[in-house]
């Protein structure tokens, strides 16, 4: 590898940035603001979860399962205890009585199997890397340590990693109800018609594998008592779901208990938890009296934080020669793993509304079986249910076009929602309020090159060039901004999804705003700070921006579903709007005016036709003074709102791939990456750009490398990064990126969410090229991650050998 | 992870360090660089009782032109390799295939020594001492030894190293004018390991492939050469059929030498590649290392 | 991750004598490189075992059984499980072994399974199935050099020093070498025939599906089956050059191609239904 990035690039990447900047220098909303919060984060003067240090503080380790599946016969911690610098050391059957079970909040359906989920395992475990002990110690190398003096003795039962096969009648059983999670079905319209006589028929079968998050924090968690209340610090992307769920679970009175969430450093869905960690690292506090800390290893994290995706996909299409999309068909099998964690279930689900992605159709079907396996838990991984549904519908939309020997763009065309159709109620029942996909198809076309790709490809096939040019394209969108509490509510989720915001004017006129949602890096001390400092009228630097702990922010639902600036940055606006209402009685009344007379702008109330005024400042300072205040006013400008949409939002947009395949090696090289996205209103460009590379990255990943790996006795092999592969900026071209904007019609501020479009967007754009490069070898798709092997062997098993290099059945048949 | 506790010993001088390292039993492990064996006994999977860290030896430090070869100090770091204007010279072969080791931060705290010391089969630097015959001069209390590269990689992790004995540095012969080389790794990431690596050093003499020599990296328990593609790449025409070195087109003697590359190799299988793919990559790179090398 | 490797190997002495040496437990242990045997008390024992590759260590204590023993059949089964002395992995092994009448000599199969879990399973770069192989190959020419000895013998020596390394077995799912042809010097081969890793076949429970799926999968898998002729070519290969490389220093010289045929018929016949 030679030097990737110069410090050229990175010098052209911030000019972009400014580029990207608002046409309008007078409105913060559209600035490309550098994020405020980053000059702490990135040079080690913020306090992570692990860097907090308390008097007396204990270390705690957990001793983890080495088997898949397994009684446990016999838990010795006598010698352990007797280690150096060790405190306590537990099994789960001295927490048995206490430490209850880890909630799940979602409980798809009626028929449901929600098993006993012990924080400590007491009787049986159920994959590789479950607690079944711990020791607290005086630190972290000694409790380390004591591990190694605890005497388990397992009798091994059989594992389940295959989900058909654990379906099947006979296999073993993960828990005594049986493999069987729930069966949730959906549909719309008369399917049967739709099948019936179809024309055309695509039928296929896609494998969205095992991810494991990966956050570049390691989850780490911290807890005190003071003898009554509690404290948990926790690397958690929900402190005020957490709170909730840990009174619930552990009986500490929610108002003894505060949860704070510090800086996070990412979480992607893998921090959207309750952990056992959490849990008995609360438990063990109250039991002993004293502060303890737990941070896992990047190698405890892979295989105990839990993992993503992990479903088998049975798709069919129905549809018309001329390409339109009669009907559509989801089957899915979906990997529980070995517990239902806290929002478990309702990952496939929520995908289940998306499977039409943006196009129209009659009739439309989805069911989907959740199945235990003696694995680590799936819960919420960037994108959750919905990347795996914009996976199957543009890769089977694409096998359609092939199969009706039609350019994909123009066969996505004759199918999609046209920009006057908005507003659209779906298949689904979803009503897709506004969008416009021929403007950003067009646009990215424009920008990739289209035609003149084309042409390279052909020219590459003529040639039998043994690199072969692909083409992917991705058209996506997904529902965000999670959600309507009443909608919710209607799929059994346990909670609502509103969003909580106070804003406070300070004597000086400075502006505290406090947010219930929990940033973990997503920049939102700078993005609340610029829609605060536009509504109020204050310098950006005015505002500040509090969140993550329960006692600063008590009401919240945090971050997770792109739904911070679409609930809680509407919040933020709605509540800087309240504040204004107050400021402008008070200004009436020093100005001696009519409210109804008082108009604001750039922070300054003034009587309608004059230049008498008052600055925000100025009615602040009065505000705090109370000498002279209307009637009845109280001697504070403050608000507070809770916001509850009446709709989901729905970014969409166009992403295009070019690969090159190296069909002797069967390497693949991104070429040229061009994504046009379609957020709504963008607070900040700046922003949503990192939003939307990171995205991309993450798409790629599992497009092309990521991938939870387990071998026969359900040990998990991909437990560091050396075996879990991670695309770096060395690995990725640079994206091309560009928006349309439609605003959302569901909030004021018009946006819509951008935290997931990417990766929702991208694993399909990659595949689609992989797999459009090897059509003239008959390959028809490639099975995620796209590694170089399976690639060749793909190539090899179409028969159709490279040329030059013969593919695996030609060289190896001999030999075979 | 947490490493066990260990004692950590820095010596002084090298007879301190060999000292420390015969009397200190098996169980003692040399720290120069620590790339590799960190992460072991992070994981846990090493329990050495004593670390014995070379990093303040400035006799094992630094490169040397000593006419017919180049003597590369143990603990010369794989940043100072790739850029040492010596080394670029004389033996680039090494400069190439140690600029494609992990990354950045890897390759300022690895160490060329190191790396060979550790005798993983997946490492870069094996494959192209063993291709380039280097020499390991090593150091024990009251002698030292050289060892060829042919004898120094045992087996998997494994190198002729006895207890006591520590890698002083390594000479690297230069093969002089008519020679042309190239390192072709085949990874999945930037960071990655090698799935398979090839060293090639080729000289052309008149048009045609006088001398050759293969290296592989991860094709099996150590490190090994293509005697088989050696030898019949020897007088092979050195251009390509078609002149652009394509895998395109006409019968081309070059590829046909390099389609032996794998043979009497037992390569693992693992996550990354079975060991079928492997020789499949083995004979394919090995073809693109002797054509760029011949270029 | 779960392993089996099949060896197949014949010793100059007759049935009794090996089955005597067999039954020994105080001295079948020690082929095991590491191995130590603590305690024997009737069929079980109990014991250590370090496992060192380069810097790795891991140690096992644990204990051990014959079971099914089957003095007319000639066959029993050692079942052997431990725990990672420092950590929470676990190894289970089991050797089932039997002998048959071979004229005056006795054919000896060695079937063996092997199981780790913990740290060391955890991992794609397959440390424990190159571990694993290695281990088991030495373990069964260990036990070669025994039974070949007979009974009343001393007991086995140390492990083979550090240059004379173990047999290799023919790495999984892979496509038959064909031998090299010329250029290559008769190989030796050394006298009693030393065992020779057949195959690393697939675990019970690996499903031939992720075979046949064409996964990378770490070491353990395998094909499924195998050609008569496919064996013969892995003994050819095994038992020739690399073969040769290995085991010279330790052997004296024999007739060797001629053995080798003979080797290559019983595999042959074997495969066939001779026996």
């Amino acid at each position: 590898m030679t030097e990737q990035i110069d410090a050229g690039m990175v010098a052209r990447r911030i000019a972009e940035s400014d580029r990207l900047g608002s046409p309008d220098p007078s409105r913060e909303i559209g600035r490309a603001r550098r994020r405020k919060e980053d000059a702490r984060l990135i040079t080690g003067r913020t306090l992570w979860t692990d860097d907090i240090q308390l008097p007396g503080m204990l270390y705690v380790a957990f001793l983890r399962s080495p088997m898949a599946h397994a009684r446990i016969a016999r838990v010795d911690t006598s010698a352990a205890r007797t280690q150096p610098g060790v405190v306590a050391v537990y099994s789960g059957r001295d927490f048995a009585g206490e430490q209850g079970n880890l909630p799940c909040a979602w409980p798809v359906s009626e028929d449901i199997v929600i098993p006993d989920h012990p924080p400590m395992a007491v009787e049986e475990v159920r994959y590789v890397g479950e607690a079944v002990a711990c020791v607290v110690a005086t630190d972290r190398y000694k409790a380390a340590d004591a591990l190694e003096a605890i005497e388990v003795d397992y009798e091994p039962l059989e594992p389940v990693l295959d989900m058909t096969e654990a379906l099947a009648e006979g296999s073993p059983k993960v828990h005594e109800a049986g493999n069987r999670a729930f069966t949730w079905k959906f549909s719309g319209g008369d399917v049967e018609a739709a099948f019936r006589d179809a024309p055309v028929l695509i039928e296929r079968t896609y494998v969205q594998q095992r991810l494991i998050p990966t956050a570049m924090e390691p989850r780490a968690v911290v807890a005190t008592t003071d003898g009554t209340a509690f404290t948990l610090y926790s690397s958690t992307q929900i402190p005020h779901v957490l709170r909730v769920m840990l009174a619930l679970t552990t009986g500490i009175p929610e108002h003894l208990l505060r949860v704070v969430a510090p800086d996070v450093g990412g979480g992607f869905g893998s921090k959207l938890q309750v952990t056992a960690e959490e849990v008995l690292c609360l438990l063990l506090t109250r039991r002993i009296g004293k502060p303890v800390k737990w941070t896992e290893s990047r190698s405890e994290g892979n295989l105990t934080a839990h993992h993503g995706r992990d479903q088998l996909q049975r798709i069919a299409l129905a549809a018309e020669r001329d390409g339109r999309i009669r009907g559509m068909r989801a089957d899915l099998l979906a990997d529980m793993g070995a517990y239902l964690m806290l929002v478990t279930p309702g990952i496939p689900i929520l995908g289940a509304f998306m499977y039409n992605g943006i196009y129209k159709m009659d009739a439309y079907d989805f069911t989907c079986t959740g199945v235990f396996t003696t694995k680590m838990p799936t819960d919420a991984y960037r994108g959750a249910g919905r990347p795996e549904a914009t996976f199957a519908i543009e890769r089977a939309v694409d096998e359609l076009a092939h199969e009706l020997g039609m350019d994909p763009v123009e066969l996505r065309r004759r199918n999609w929602i046209t920009h006057q159709e908005f507003p659209y109620t779906t298949i689904a029942g979803l009503t897709y309020d506004s969008g416009n996909y021929e403007a950003a198809t067009d646009r990215a076309l424009a920008l990739f090159g289209y035609d003149k790709l084309r042409a390279e490809q052909a020219d590459r096939r003529d040639r039998r060039d043994p690199v072969q040019l692909g083409i992917g394209v991705s058209t996506y969108t997904e529902m965000c901004g999670l959600a309507p509490s009443r909608v919710l509510g209607s799929l059994s989720y346990g909670a609502g999804g509103w969003e909580h915001a106070a804003v406070r004017l300070l004597p000086t006129g400075k502006v505290e705003v406090v947010t219930g949602t929990s940033p973990h890096g997503q920049g939102h001390e700078t993005a609340w700070s610029q829609i605060a400092a536009d509504a109020m009228g204050v310098p950006f630097e005015d505002v500040s921006v509090l969140h993550g702990d329960t006692t600063v922010a008590p009401r919240g639902m945090d971050t997770y579903g792109s739904r911070s600036l679409v609930i809680g940055g509407v919040a933020v606006l709605q509540a800087c709007e309240k504040v204004k209402e107050k400021a402008r009685k008070l200004a009436a009344h020093m100005l001696e005016a009519s409210p109804e007379d008082i108009e604001f702008s750039g922070g300054t109330f003034t009587v309608r036709g004059t230049s008498a005024g008052k600055t925000i400042q100025e009615l602040a300072l009065a505000a705090f003074a109370a000498h002279d205040l209307p009637e009845g006013f109280e001697p504070r400008l403050d608000a507070e709102v809770t916001f509850d949409p009446q709709n989901f939002s729905f970014p969409h947009g166009t992403h295009l791939c070019a690969v090159e395949v190296d069909t002797e090696t069967g390497l693949t090289k991104i070429r040229s990456y061009v994504a046009v996205d379609d957020v709504g209103t963008v607070v900040n460009p700046l922003i949503v750009e990192g939003q939307v590379h990171g995205g991309i990255a993450q798409g790629i990943g599992q497009a092309l490398f990521e991938e939870a790996v387990h071998d026969a006795e359900g040990n998990l092999l991909t437990t560091t990064m050396t075996d879990y592969l991670i695309p770096s900026a060395a690995d990725l071209p640079e994206f091309v990126t560009d928006r349309t904007e439609t605003p959302a019609t569901s909030n004021v501020l018009g946006a819509k969410g951008v935290g997931e479009a990417g990766t929702i967007a991208a694993t399909p754009a990659v595949v689609n090229a992989v797999v459009d490069a090897l059509r003239p070898y008959g390959v028809r798709d490639v099975r995620m991650p796209c590694s170089p092997e399976r690639i060749w062997r793909a190539i090899g098993e179409s028969g159709g050998a490279a040329a030059g290099w013969a593919g695996p059945t030609e060289s190896e048949g001999g030999e075979r | 992870m947490i490493p066990a506790a260990f004692d950590y010993v820095r010596p002084a001088s090298l007879e301190e360090a060999c000292h420390v390292l015969a009397t200190s039993g098996e169980e003692a492990k040399v720290l120069a660089g620590g790339q590799s064996l960190l992460p072991l006994l992070r994981l846990r999977l090493a329990y050495p009782s004593v670390l014995v860290d070379l990093g303040r030896l400035p006799d094992l430090h630094g490169v040397q032109d000593r006419g017919d070869h180049v003597f590369i100090g143990a603990l010369t770091t794989h940043d100072e390799v790739m850029r040492s204007p010596v080394i670029r010279e004389h033996v680039p072969l090494v400069a190439l295939a140690t600029a494609t080791v992990a990354d950045p931060a890897v390759r300022h705290r690895g160490t060329f020594g190191g790396s060979l010391a550790h005798a993983d089969p997946a490492g870069d630097l094996p494959a192209v001492a063993l291709a380039l015959d280097c020499v390991f001069v090593t150091r024990m209390t009251g002698g030292q030894r050289e060892i060829p590269a042919a004898d120094f990689f045992v087996d998997y992790l494994e190198s002729a190293l006895e207890a006591g004995e520590v890698l002083v540095g390594v000479k690297v012969p230069k093969l002089g004018a008519g020679w042309g080389f190239h390192y072709e790794k085949f990874h999945r990431t930037a960071q990655a390991w090698a799935v398979v690596g090839v060293a090639a050093a080729v000289r052309t003499e008149g048009g045609a492939i006088a001398e050759a020599r293969i290296g592989l990296t991860n094709m099996g328990s150590t490190p090994v050469r293509a005697p088989a593609v050696e030898a019949a790449l020897r007088g092979a025409p050195s251009a390509a059929p078609n002149g652009n070195g394509s895998s395109n087109g006409a019968h081309d003697p070059v590829r046909d030498a390099c389609g032996e590359a794998a043979d009497d190799t037992s390569p693992p299988a693992d996550l990354h590649a079975t060991s079928d793919y492997r020789r499949h990559l083995a004979r394919v790179l090995t073809y693109r290392a002797v054509r760029a090398a011949s270029a | 991750m779960a392993m089996r490797f099949e060896h197949e190997f014949t010793v100059p002495v007759s049935i009794e004598q090996a089955w005597a040496v067999l039954l020994d437990v105080e001295r079948v242990a020690p082929c095991l490189p590491g191995a130590t045997l603590d305690t024997v008390e009737g069929d079980s024992f109990t014991g250590r075992m370090k496992v060192k590759v380069g810097p790795i260590t891991v140690t096992y204590r644990g204990d051990a059984s014959f079971q099914d023993v089957d003095k007319d059949a000639h066959s029993l089964t050692i079942k052997a499980s431990g725990k990672e002395a420092r950590g929470s992995g676990t190894a289970g092994a089991t050797v089932a072994a039997r002998l048959y009448p071979e004229g005056s000599a006795t054919r000896v199969t060695v079937d063996t399974t092997f199981n780790v879990t913990g740290r060391p399973a955890q991992f794609g770069r397959g440390v424990m199935a190159e571990v694993g192989a290695k281990l088991i190959d030495r373990f069964a020419a260990n036990l070669s050099d025994l039974l070949g000895e007979g009974p009343g013998a001393e007991p086995a020596a140390e492990p083979a020093p550090p240059n004379v390394t173990p047999l290799t077995p023919v790495a999984p799912a892979d496509p038959v070498q064909e031998p090299s042809a010329g250029g290559a010097e008769p190989p030796e081969l050394p006298h009693p025939s030393r065992p020779v890793s057949l195959t690393v076949v697939p675990a019970p429970g690996e499903a031939a599906g992720e075979i046949r799926d064409q996964d990378p999968h770490p070491g353990g898998t395998s094909r499924t089956s195998r050609t008569p002729e496919e064996e013969a070519l892995d003994l050819l290969e095994v038992a020739g050059i690399p073969l040769l490389k290995r085991v010279a220093p330790l052997v004296a010289a024999v007739a060797a191609v001629t053995l080798l045929a003979w080797l290559v018929r019983r595999a042959l016949l074997r495969r066939t239904g001779g026996s």
